[in-house]
């Protein structure tokens, strides 16, 4: 956050708000008496303390808006959507800042787990309503593709994460994809890749850790 | 899913949102009491972090959101008077709405907004119920109020209002909420009158939000008034 932005409310003004007239860059009214010196100085503080903020979540914007854009392009394959999920991401951000734990994780994990979330509620929204029409219609001729042609693409991811996942054996590749990026439950994810329950939800657990303790590795290995 | 060790076998498809709908909910009832398995969670999102494809974004994306940034302002300091009321409230309704402090502004029947008479006169016997829940929703300031009654199955209808009418190409949505998560209860129209809609158990408020004419199907921008709700 720039360094003007904490000023004494003199020469820096970015807005005097008017009596009755728009206020401020984020609104709200200041009320309506408004003395000349404590009123000025009070409303630029707000003003600026508003300033910060938005400049806090643009950088946040800036640092992972591409990430999270991406990961809700590559679940819901509709491009719209997706920027409504980026929208809907960082507005949440924006209104309920305290809900990220910094303890917990990233600010990007956090982030990316809202987007996900997000993209998969969307999804099974809409499968949801496709296969109520389905049961409806008088043709019984499917529009969707069956969940079983969701095939596992070649994922291009870089750096550390790759590599990561080349410590995972195919099976486990295979299930944490298929799981994360398809929007399907692990028990859907059985079915489309004919294996037991327990097989999926085992390969996608282990997977994960064999990855976190693949990524630990290296950073240690940085150190 | 009982044993502890039945729930961290789900710990990673729960990370990947790959649970269905009972089995998160019982995780997520987990997950506030466990701190090892919590902690777990927050580790394969770190993990799956990663795996997010990075994309450029449009700068046109972000005025979206910078636009929803800013809260519109209040018009007016002070509560605004509802201007509308359905004349045909019974007189036992209206005198239910005057025991609660409402006043009743404006009696000049609005029945073609208000659905028909058949509306009308579930509203007054709802409002008349001794069992029906009656609950105003506000904007941040107050200064919108939306008048609604719910009975304990959940019928609802929305009484009377000073929501601003809206132009054309928009329309007022309300939104059950359960929990945090906001479902449709039905658009409101432009101009509201008595509406009924109906939310479902587990509802713990309701909101009022401004959609394309059509609704949507998640809100869009921050409810433009309110309230919380307990279901009996």
């Amino acid at each position: 956050m720039t360094g003007d932005q904490a000023s004494t409310g003199s020469a820096h003004l970015r807005v005097v708000p008017r009596r009755g007239g728009p206020v401020g860059p984020t609104g709200p009214g200041y009320g309506p008496r408004v003395t000349a010196d404590h009123g000025a100085t009070d409303a630029t503080l707000v003003a600026s303390l508003a300033r910060t903020r938005q400049d806090a979540l643009a950088e946040a914007y800036r640092r992972h808006a591409g990430a999270v854009l991406g990961l809700a392009r590559r679940v819901l394959r509709a491009p719209p959507l997706a920027e409504e999920v980026l929208q809907e991401v960082f507005l949440h951000l924006w209104r309920y800042p305290e809900r990220f734990d910094p303890g917990r994780g990233t600010l990007r994990a956090y982030l990316l787990t809202l987007a996900h979330a997000r993209s998969v509620d969307l999804i099974r929204t809409e499968r949801a309503r496709r296969a109520r029409e389905e049961r409806d219609a008088v043709r019984r001729t499917p529009q969707e593709e069956p969940l079983d042609e969701r095939v596992v693409e070649e994922l291009s991811v870089g750096g550390e994460v790759e590599v990561a996942m080349k410590t995972l054996s195919e099976d486990e590749r295979q299930a944490i994809e298929l799981a994360y990026f398809s929007g399907q439950t692990y028990r859907e994810v059985a079915r489309t890749l004919g294996e037991p329950e327990g097989t999926i939800k085992s390969r996608i657990r282990t997977g994960l850790r064999r990855m976190r303790g693949a990524l630990a590795e290296s950073r240690i290995g940085e150190s | 899913m009982n044993t502890h060790e039945e729930i961290r076998e789900l710990l990673g498809a729960y990370a990947l949102d790959a649970v269905d709908a009972d089995e998160r909910r019982a995780l997520e009832h987990h997950l506030t009491t466990c701190d090892a398995c919590t902690r777990e969670v927050s580790e394969h999102c770190e993990v799956v972090a990663g795996l997010a494809p990075d994309v450029d974004v449009a700068p046109s994306l972000w005025e979206g959101i910078e636009r929803s940034m800013s809260p519109r302002p209040e018009e007016e300091a002070s509560r605004r008077p509802r201007r509308r009321v359905a004349a045909a409230l019974s007189a036992a309704a209206v005198a239910a709405l005057a025991f609660l402090g409402w006043k009743v502004m404006d009696l000049d029947a609005r029945l073609d907004r208000a659905g028909g008479e058949g509306v009308v006169a579930a509203a007054n016997a709802a409002l008349t119920n001794p069992e029906a829940d009656r609950l105003v929703l506000r904007s941040p300031k107050s200064t919108l109020a939306v008048d609604v009654v719910i009975l304990p199955d959940g019928t609802g209808y929305l009484v009377q209002d000073n929501l601003d009418p809206l132009p054309e190409g928009r329309t007022y949505q309300l939104w059950a909420m359960l929990g945090e998560q906001p479902i449709s209860a039905g658009t409101l129209g432009r101009d509201p009158g008595i509406i009924p809609f109906r939310v479902g158990s587990g509802t713990t408020g309701l909101a009022v939000s401004v959609e394309r004419a059509g609704g949507a199907t998640a809100p869009t921008s921050d409810p433009v008034a309110f309230g919380t709700v307990t279901l009996r």
